[in-house]
């Protein structure tokens, strides 16, 4: 009977598993597909084998649109991370350090931006930017990304460090070190892992955001989940696939990373 | 004299924690919590005929989301965040347990196949599920391989394309804190309950669900909350008939430009949401624990 309902909570678990992950490999898989001729045009199949190719990645490679969305994703993703990581590794610190009144409220302030539906944050941004005559561009979806990365990163460094002994520092700092100097030769080590983990996250996050991208760029700034959402708008295909394993190949890497470095420390 | 110098100590400590959190809650204030009392004050305004906004108090915008057209969505929008939800926590409830019930070792790895998904892009994971369920697609070329359908029935913008959509994105939301929840509970307590006669199902009723249910609830909050403001999954996935309240806040607001009606449209679902988290706010800060 145990072994029944054992078997039983397996095989759930493995389907579950087919259902989260064989919509991505077969999305990976038809990237390769092989296309053919309508009239002039090059086109291809998302769901029907025709052969191996690789011809729709050459086809990316040779796009500036292409080049020029990755460009611009990276570098936001790049700014809005490590930005985050800053912030939200001081009020992480904070809150593991230091008891002080409204820790709960600062508590659920930080988990609003993440679970908040990201479409009235992307408004109210915007209208935020129309009031004051902001010009919209890349920096304009830095800022809109930053508020909800910070709190992944202090949600991550938080949890990692739940269990942190506050009596190193303070042995630190009897032995002579400045509070600074007992931060950055003691705590920041233990904390590094955590961080680098929430600043990957915080990265991810940033890279794949279409929402709050869309509403807040400027005239002719666009982001590769903005490019793949509007090439949708025109039909599934292989192209489409291409870029989208793109974006899964840079995501996917980072999560690994992040394992890695959360396992081995 | 000594306790009374200990405790200013304490307190220089403490201020020194309001000096760390400074920037963050300056930079969460200016643009988080500004442009939500701005999207407060344009739902009462309008605009004059040339489409420019005038600051005139009117609850003209509300009488607009209280028309039936309005109201019809909002129905939708939240019955299809409700049957997601509970799907969500009914087919995530027995992952979590097996995974919570599994050697330490296996742990990590399955929970960080749980997690994955959440890393790679949502843009990417809502467009694999169209060439799964369109009607020459995937789905539909497994079940005629097996014989089980004649002709090829079109599965997407459908309800039940967007529901499964949401479950698709959202199970990690509700796995991870009922792991949580299955993993902290004392298993000594099942065996207590076996001992003194009660067979598997009657442990499980009465034992192992209620001391998980803030799992559940966590789970909930973390499923409902994202798919009632969803935007991509109901574009992709349901088409126009299916469309949720996300998408006419992004026509409002970026296709038709009309801010006051958008933002009226966009205080009544934050008014849902803070709704929502009012009533399991005892639950919130405490039980919601993110484990990326």
């Amino acid at each position: 009977m145990k072994n029944l309902w054992d078997k039983f909570l397996k095989g759930y678990t493995f389907l579950i598993f087919l259902f989260l992950y064989a919509p991505i490999a077969i999305l990976v898989l038809f990237s390769f597909n092989e296309g053919f001729m309508v009239g002039a045009r090059r086109v291809g199949s998302t769901v029907v084998w025709r052969g191996f190719s690789t011809e729709w990645y050459t086809k990316l490679f040779d796009s500036p649109a292409i080049w020029a969305a990755l460009g611009n994703s990276s570098m936001i993703a790049m700014i809005t991370s490590i930005a985050s990581a800053v912030l939200g590794t001081l009020s992480a610190y904070a809150v593991i350090r230091y008891n002080f009144k409204g820790k709960n409220l600062f508590y659920i302030f930080m988990l609003i931006p993440i679970i908040i539906p990201e479409i009235t944050e992307a408004l109210s941004l915007l209208l935020f930017y129309v009031t004051f005559g902001v010009k919209l561009g890349l920096h304009t979806i830095i800022i809109g990304h930053a508020t909800f990365c910070i709190s992944f990163v202090f949600t991550v460094v938080k949890a990692r460090l739940a269990d942190y002994d506050k009596s190193l520092e303070e042995a630190a700092q009897s032995l002579g070190a400045t509070p600074v100097q007992a931060f950055i030769k003691v705590t920041l080590p233990i904390l590094a892992p955590g961080i680098l983990a929430g600043t990957l996250l915080a990265f991810t996050q940033s890279f794949d955001d279409l929402i709050k991208a869309s509403f807040t760029t400027g005239a002719g700034v666009i982001t590769l989940p903005m490019l793949i959402f509007s090439k949708i708008k025109f039909g599934v295909s292989p192209e489409i696939n291409a870029i989208a394993t793109i974006t899964l190949l840079i995501s996917g890497t980072l999560a690994l990373i992040s394992y890695w470095i959360q396992n081995s420390s | 004299m000594n306790e009374g110098k200990q405790l200013s100590s304490n307190e220089h400590k403490n201020i020194k924690a309001y000096y760390l959190l400074i920037p963050t809650v300056a930079f969460e204030f200016i643009f988080f919590i500004v442009p939500l009392v701005i999207v407060f004050i344009y739902s009462f305004s309008q605009t004059d005929p040339f489409g420019r906004i005038r600051f005139e108090f009117t609850l003209s915008n509300y009488f607009r989301v209280f028309t039936p057209e309005f109201t019809r969505t909002m129905f939708r929008t939240f019955s299809l965040a409700t049957i997601s939800t509970i799907l969500c926590l009914i087919v995530g409830y027995p992952l979590a347990y097996y995974i919570g019930y599994k050697e330490k070792k296996y742990q990590s790895l399955l929970l960080m196949l749980v997690i994955i998904p959440f890393w790679l892009s949502f843009v990417t994971r809502t467009y694999s599920m169209i060439s799964i369920f369109s009607s020459n697609g995937i789905l539909n070329q497994v079940l005629a391989f097996f014989g089980l359908i004649k002709d090829r029935p079109q599965w997407l913008y459908n309800w039940y394309s967007v529901v499964a959509g949401m479950i698709y994105n959202y199970l990690p939301m509700a796995v991870l804190p009922i792991y949580a929840s299955v993993e902290k509970l004392d298993k000594a307590y099942l065996e207590a309950a076996q001992s003194l006669g009660a067979n598997k199902f009657v442990t499980f009723l009465k034992v192992t669900l209620p001391l998980t249910l803030p799992g559940v609830v966590a789970g909930s909050i973390l499923v409902f909350i994202p798919s009632v403001g969803e935007f991509l999954i109901p574009e992709l996935l349901g088409g126009v008939d299916w469309y949720m309240m996300g998408n006419y806040l992004w026509m409002t607001f970026l296709t038709i430009g009309n801010y006051p009606f958008g933002a009226a449209l966009s205080i009544v679902l934050i008014v849902i949401v803070l709704l929502f988290i009012a009533i399991y706010s005892k639950y919130f800060a405490k039980e919601v624990e993110l484990g990326f």
